[in-house]
This record gives C-alpha cells, structure tokens and sequence, in this order.
C-alpha cells in the first residue's frame, strides 16, 4: 500500500495503538484530564519541613499531590498488575499559599508514546496559579518491578 | 553573605517504609519515592543556603527537576549532594544529584529566592486576608 500526505502521523499511530493493545491500557487517551482539590493543613507547612518561619505550602507537598493526580487518574485504564512510577519532575513553584486555602490540581496527558506517559500539571489556589509542572511517568509491569528492585537490594550489604 | 560559587552540602537519609510511593499512595511500589527526593534535594539546597545567611534571611523554592533515573528499595542509604552552581542577586541555582549504595538515582536542579522572612510574612497574611 502507497501511502501518501502525512505518512510519518500515520505510522507513529498505528504503532501506538498497537503497542497500547499489546500492553493494556487501550482506555488511555491523550488529552484526558485528572484533578483532586483539597485544602492546604498544618501537615502541608514548609515549616514542617525543615524550613522554619516559612508558613506555607511546601514545593515537595506539591509536587506530591502533582504526582498523585497523575497516578491515580491512570491506574483504572491499567491492566492489572501494572502500575507507574515517576522519572521527570519538572516543576516551577509560582505563588506562595498560606494554610487554609483549597488548592486544584489539573493534571492533562499530553503525550502517550509507548510506555512512557507525559504530563503537564497545574495548581490554583483560591487567588492565583500557584505551580506547573512537566511529568513524565513509565507503565511498568509489577512483577518485573520487584525483580529488578530485589536483585538490586540483594546485591547490596543492607537488608 | 559568605555564599560561594561551587560550595557543597550533603544530606543523608536512610530509606524506611514512610519514604515509600507505596507510603504516599502509590500501592506495590516500595521504593523511594520522586516527591522525597525532591524534598531531600530541596533540603541540601535549603541548608547549604541557610549556613551563609544572616538572621532574618531565608530562602523558598522557585523551581525544581528532577530525573529519577533508578529505584532504590527500603534500607538502603541515599546521600545528596547539593552544589552552589549560580548567583544572580537574590537568585541561586543549585545543581543536585543524589546515590544510593549502588548508584546514582536522581539529579536535577533546585533555584531559590532569598527572602527578607518578615517580608514574605507579611505579603503571606495579605493574601490570607484577600
């Protein structure tokens, strides 16, 4: 078959879709959208976090809650077995949000190419953008996860 | 400010459970988890600043990466390591890199903003108040 026009799109597709087939997470779309929104607590606090005097929602809580956004969003389109782990965090920290405040975050799927999952997130307090944040996750097969990871701790002298 | 060019400091943690992505969530997945290490790099980069400032003075993050390269599993120690790379007025730029006892699992970047503390206080209860 000739094909014509925008040959390379055409291609890059097809293998996608075959490869989401092969691994299973076919319900996974780009373009979805996940968000969790919650108020800010004392357990948030940078002072909490070894920045005393710096009352405010801490960069790591954020990315924390970044992360678990996009986890959660896309753990139900996984098969079983499977999970994500996180490999880039990319995050600008833009405005400061004291206790009390709820704070959005939207986590859109921008790119699935493969088994690695690229995301842009973003966080809002009641005032303003308060962070963004580019993150990428990979589908990996559990299982296989914990080998890895028991072959590593059994080469080493602890535990 | 006695903050130089290309200091160092380094932090060490020791992996428990409650460092986990399974502790935050993230179930099966006992490892250390990115959000950690991107309070630990935040740590290093924090207190490296802290040694050098005078009272009064603090620093918040404005930007952080981080590639988390390898898993590291629970018992094992992370060291990391945060060095002065920039500084720009009240801006610094740190470089991070963290290792485990086998390799090296993370590295990226941490810039700060160094903070009059009663001024951020005061801005703070402004827009508490707003």
């Amino acid at each position: 078959m000739v094909v014509q026009g925008p040959k390379i799109t055409i291609t890059q597709k097809t293998r996608s879709v075959a490869s989401a087939r092969r691994e299973g997470y076919m319900s996974l779309r780009e373009g979805m959208t996940f968000e969790l929104e919650r108020k800010v607590t004392e357990a948030e606090l940078s002072d909490r976090h070894g920045n005393p005097w710096v009352h405010v929602f801490t960069t790591p809580k954020v990315v924390e809650w970044m992360e678990e956004v996009a986890t959660n969003g896309v753990q139900p389109h996984l098969s079983e077995g499977q999970g994500t782990a996180g490999t880039v965090v990319n995050m600008k920290h833009l405005a400061a949000t004291p206790v009390g405040l709820k704070v959005k975050v939207v986590a859109h799927l921008k790119q699935i190419d493969g088994r690695r999952l690229v995301f842009w997130i973003e966080a809002f307090d009641e005032v303003e953008k308060i962070a963004e944040c580019h993150h990428e996750r990979f589908i990996v097969d559990l299982t296989r996860f914990h080998e890895k990871v028991a072959k590593k701790r059994g080469g080493s002298a602890a535990r | 400010m006695s903050l130089q060019q290309g200091m160092t400091f380094e932090v060490t943690h020791r992996v428990g459970d409650e460092v986990t992505a399974h502790h935050l969530g993230n179930e099966g997945f006992h490892v250390l988890a990115t959000p950690i290490i991107v309070a630990w790099f935040e740590e290093a980069a924090r207190t490296l600043a802290a040694l050098h400032l005078e009272p009064g003075l603090g620093t918040v993050g404005a930007l952080v990466t981080a590639k988390h390269l390898a898993p590291t599993p629970v018992g094992m120690t992370v060291r990391v390591r945060a060095t002065l790379r920039e500084m720009d007025g009240r801006r610094l730029l740190f470089d991070l890199e963290a290792r485990d006892d086998k390799e090296k699992i993370a590295e990226g970047q941490n810039e700060r903003i160094v903070v009059s503390l009663a001024k951020f206080r005061e801005r703070l209860a402004q827009k508490q108040a707003s």
